[in-house]
């Protein structure tokens, strides 16, 4: 069950519109590392976790991640706010705008739409989890090529947190495929084979 | 898990060497975060993205990049909630960490003062919070509107 909170995990205030970048940031969206993928990938694997550490750590990534898929949400919608007619043609924005209007729609900011192709459930725990860990360095960079490419310390700030929070979560999955072979060990599991069907 | 051994050429054969102890070969290794970790206070950590400074590995070109949030209710709901998911995904993990555990509780303790105070001044957080006022789930603004990042 999922209650909605009418807040955003973090602070966002941008000034002036760019919808330069707004058709770069949206790649966080539905791109192939951005927060939808990272959401469903989570919220999926769950169900196939053997152990309370781990169910309990992609539920709450997971939902995390659903906070953030809003925030990025939010820096598109406020970048693409009030256009001028010169700033839809100009921006860079106009093969977006044809298609979507302003609309925040989840596609690669190349153009793909959302495809779940981009994520994993392979159904087993040390798959899962190290797609996990590679799965936040891979978001991790596209936030920092997001900063390579933006001067507006509005989006910057906020893109800064969202950077940072790969780094945690990475840690925690790291964490969590440390206390996943503890368990397979106590029941001498030595080649880690999925616990759910071989021991 | 790893076994302490000072010398990585007496680790058993299925073992490969970690600093100062032997570990099971093909096994992705990251260092468990101690229990005794340096901590932010809530809006440091909100501004920082993490609680724990040992974390906070930022992008050269952010460095200087700070958060823009008033010291008024929803900032300081925002680093109470920020600081409450911060600490669950440690105890995911730490869960036999008694005093993260007692930290988790004053957090959320604070945090649901935190939220009496700022639905009395902005409105609801959630639908289910109905007052006298009526119905007022549905008043502007909503978080992504433009330069208020919630209501003020």
């Amino acid at each position: 069950m999922f209650v909605y909170e009418k807040r955003l995990e973090y602070p966002i205030k941008i000034k002036n519109p760019n919808p330069k970048l707004a058709a770069v940031i949206i790649s966080q969206y539905g791109g192939p590392d951005g927060e939808l993928g990272a959401s469903l990938r989570y919220l999926s694997q769950r169900f196939s976790m053997p152990y309370p550490e781990l169910k309990g750590l992609l539920t709450d990534i997971g939902t995390e991640e659903l906070g953030h898929l809003e925030m990025v949400g939010t820096i598109v919608h406020q970048l693409t706010r009030n256009l001028t007619d010169e700033q839809i043609k100009t921006g860079g924005f106009d093969t977006y705008f044809v298609d979507r209007t302003t609309g925040v729609y989840p596609t690669a900011a190349s153009g793909f739409p959302y495809s779940a192709a981009s994520m994993a459930c392979k159904g087993d725990l040390i798959a899962d989890l190290t797609e996990d860990l590679a799965a936040e360095q891979k978001a991790r960079v596209t936030y920092d090529n997001i900063l390579r490419l933006s001067d507006d310390p509005d989006v910057n700030d906020v893109i800064r947190f969202l950077r940072q929070r790969e780094i945690v979560h990475f840690q925690r999955f790291g964490e969590g495929l440390r206390l996943a072979k503890d368990r397979m060990a106590e029941k001498n599991n030595i080649y880690f084979t999925n616990p759910s069907f071989d021991h | 898990m790893e076994n302490p051994n000072p010398n990585p050429s007496a680790c058993g054969v299925m073992d490969g060497s970690l600093p100062g102890k032997c570990a099971s070969m093909a096994f992705p290794y990251i260092p468990v975060q101690n229990s005794n970790a340096e901590r932010y206070d809530q809006s440091q950590a909100l501004a920082a993205g993490t609680l724990f400074p040992g974390l906070n590995l930022p992008f050269f070109k952010a460095v200087k990049s700070k958060m823009n949030c008033p010291n008024d209710a929803l900032c300081e709901l925002m680093a109470l909630g920020f600081t409450i998911t911060e600490l669950g995904l440690y105890l995911d993990t730490h869960q036999n960490d008694k005093e993260a555990l007692a930290l988790y509780v004053d957090y959320v303790n604070l945090a649901r003062e935190g939220r009496k105070r700022y639905e009395a001044a902005y409105g609801p957080l959630q639908q289910t919070a109905v007052t006298a006022a009526g119905y007022t789930w549905l008043n502007d603004p909503w978080p992504w509107d433009p330069m208020d990042g919630g209501k003020q």
